[in-house]
């Protein structure tokens, strides 16, 4: 009898050891770290209490990397939607050519972060990139802010297209029939179904989309890494790459940790207000 | 209508394929195709010189078989360990089962890439550093795995479980002759997103190899050491190389995938 009671516990033993060891244990030391002073081994050297927050809040360039992070999701999240809606609706259908649609957009999926980056980077070389060159265009794509951005904002909706697209379809294709062929049956337009009965109905994948999208742009760090290294004049470090930036450039354990804690906080805030949305659209 | 809708998907379509289009077109692009101006979307000749300046390349095979190596049995350890958890979750009653379950759940809100620093501390300490336990030591736990995988075993009828333990069956006789063929078909989308996960994973392996010999090859590719020269050609045939097999993985597994999808099951 007493074998039974062990075994489940051995059985997750493994999957609760790495949670504590990768997860919590990092999470709490990088919290408490945040309230100390930090050698550069690592080591928690005295309790300095808020004076890494003082620094990073006097910091001009923690500013300029929320703000530049903002700026981003601002740009990515309804494009993205935007773009995965697009994409749906025109593939809602099944026929040869959807189908053909359904492989391509998935196959982003396929290509790694770093190679993605890589060939964007090339696609979108100023001088002689083959995107300017199409467009016919000289665009500044890395030594102006503007277009710069919007070169991020392409990776970062070339990156997460595959997901979202399949969810969206998935969700589309699986919608109860009864409401929109009601609808039809009174004389509504297909633009009329579509909007005030189809997307209601998609809502909730819709905003599970848009909360991975802002969670994304959030903690966009690697793209940014291979692609603009936070140029030009850091307009595009965000607060993550600053996160990087401080730890393993400039050695500056302290600041990293109190910058992660401030990026946990506000992670936690859009995670609240997702389910309190959650939440109202249920009792809806 | 209908025919705008046509055209409109085409042009989605051909944007979509355009990067992978041009990835190939130019991989055979010869030094010159590249200093072009405007550039040039075909190479004037076919020219395999960047293939093969990859496959001479020191470290190219290396990387190759380092993220071969470290996928597989990344992808292998974080499936057998969500494996037992889930079976224990969906099997098993025990004290405690909601929060232990809620604290493997509650790490997908806990953002990895802030993780970072400790975490490297934490390697640093274990002396794993440049090696593939150190590589693959974030990712063995997959919280959406384990939730997946329980979800799915939730499904399968109590009544063959408890008539196997009736017939003297032990666990590892239910999971082997039953549980694992039942969850067969799940298992093989699970491992196949696990692998391209890990072989893809950038920031982390980059940490925590130095050695160029340890390098996994989404990392190496940004290092190869071509780019400065502008010449973007091996690094062009090196993302080929490593976006084929994968699509033809993708390609073969699609139905099953969307199939999971369909079920509910986030392929997160």
């Amino acid at each position: 009898m007493r074998k039974k009671i062990v075994k489940p516990y051995l059985y997750i033993l493994p999957a609760l050891l790495l949670a504590i060891v990768f997860v919590y244990y990092p999470f709490i030391r990088s919290v408490i770290s945040s309230f100390f002073n930090i050698s550069i081994k690592g080591k928690l050297n005295s309790f300095c209490a808020i004076a890494n927050y003082k620094d990073l809040f006097t910091d001009e360039v923690f500013y300029l990397s929320l703000k530049n992070t903002f700026i981003f999701m601002v740009m990515f999240v309804p494009l993205n939607t935007l773009f995965v809606i697009t994409l749906v609706v025109l593939t809602r259908r099944k026929n040869r050519l959807s189908k053909v649609a359904e492989t391509v957009f998935m196959l982003p999926m396929t290509i790694g972060l770093s190679s993605a980056a890589l060939l964007f980077k090339f696609m979108f070389n100023e001088t002689n990139g083959v995107i300017n060159s199409l467009l016919h265009l000289d665009i500044l794509w890395s030594s102006k802010a503007l277009p710069a951005r919007f070169s991020l904002v392409f990776l970062g909706i070339f990156l997460d297209i595959s997901i979202d697209y399949l969810l969206l379809l998935s969700a589309y294709r699986n919608l109860d029939k009864s409401p929109i062929e009601a609808s039809m049956v009174d004389g509504c337009t297909p633009f009329q179904v579509f909007l005030y009965i189809k997307l209601p109905l998609l809502l909730p994948t819709l905003s599970f989309i848009v909360f991975i999208a802002i969670k994304d742009a959030l903690l966009i760090c690697a793209p940014i890494m291979v692609m603009t290294e936070g140029g030009p004049a850091r307009s595009t470090q965000t607060i993550v790459y600053y996160y990087y930036l401080s730890a393993f450039k400039n050695s500056a354990f302290s600041k990293a940790a109190a910058i992660s804690t401030c990026v946990f906080i506000i992670a936690a805030i859009i995670l609240t207000i997702y389910k309190r949305f959650e939440k109202m659209r249920i009792t809806y | 209508m209908k025919k705008l809708i046509n055209v409109l998907l085409i042009a989605m379509i051909l944007i979509m394929v355009f990067p992978f289009f041009y990835a190939i077109s130019a991989s055979f692009f010869s030094a010159a195709d590249f200093t072009t101006y405007p550039a040039k979307i075909l190479p004037s000749k076919l020219n395999f010189s960047n293939y093969l300046k990859v496959f001479n390349h020191k470290y190219f095979t290396t990387y190759l078989v380092n993220s071969i190596i470290t996928g597989f049995s990344g992808t292998l350890l974080r499936l057998i360990i969500a494996f037992l958890s889930s079976y224990a979750f969906s099997h098993y009653k025990f004290k405690g089962k909601d929060f232990l379950f809620s604290i493997l759940v509650l790490t997908l809100f806990i953002p990895s890439d802030l993780l970072l620093v400790e975490n490297y501390i934490t390697i640093q300490r274990l002396k794993l550093t440049d090696t593939y336990l150190g590589i693959i030591s974030t990712s063995l736990l997959g919280a959406s795995q384990i939730f997946i995988l329980r979800q799915f075993m939730l499904t399968i009828p109590k009544d063959i479980f408890e008539s196997a333990l009736l017939d003297g069956a032990s666990d590892r006789k239910y999971i082997f002759s039953i549980l694992l063929p039942l969850s067969k078909a799940i298992l093989v989308t699970l491992s196949l997103q696990s692998f391209v996960n890990i072989f893809n994973s950038y920031l982390w392996p980059l940490l925590v190899t130095n050695k160029p010999k340890m390098r996994t090859v989404q990392v190496g590719i940004t290092m190869l050491g071509f780019s400065e020269s502008l010449s973007y050609g091996p690094t062009l045939a090196a993302i080929i190389l490593l976006f084929i097999p994968f699509t033809i993985l993708f390609i073969i597994f699609k139905k099953s995938i969307l199939k999971a999808l369909e079920r509910g099951y986030l392929y997160i």
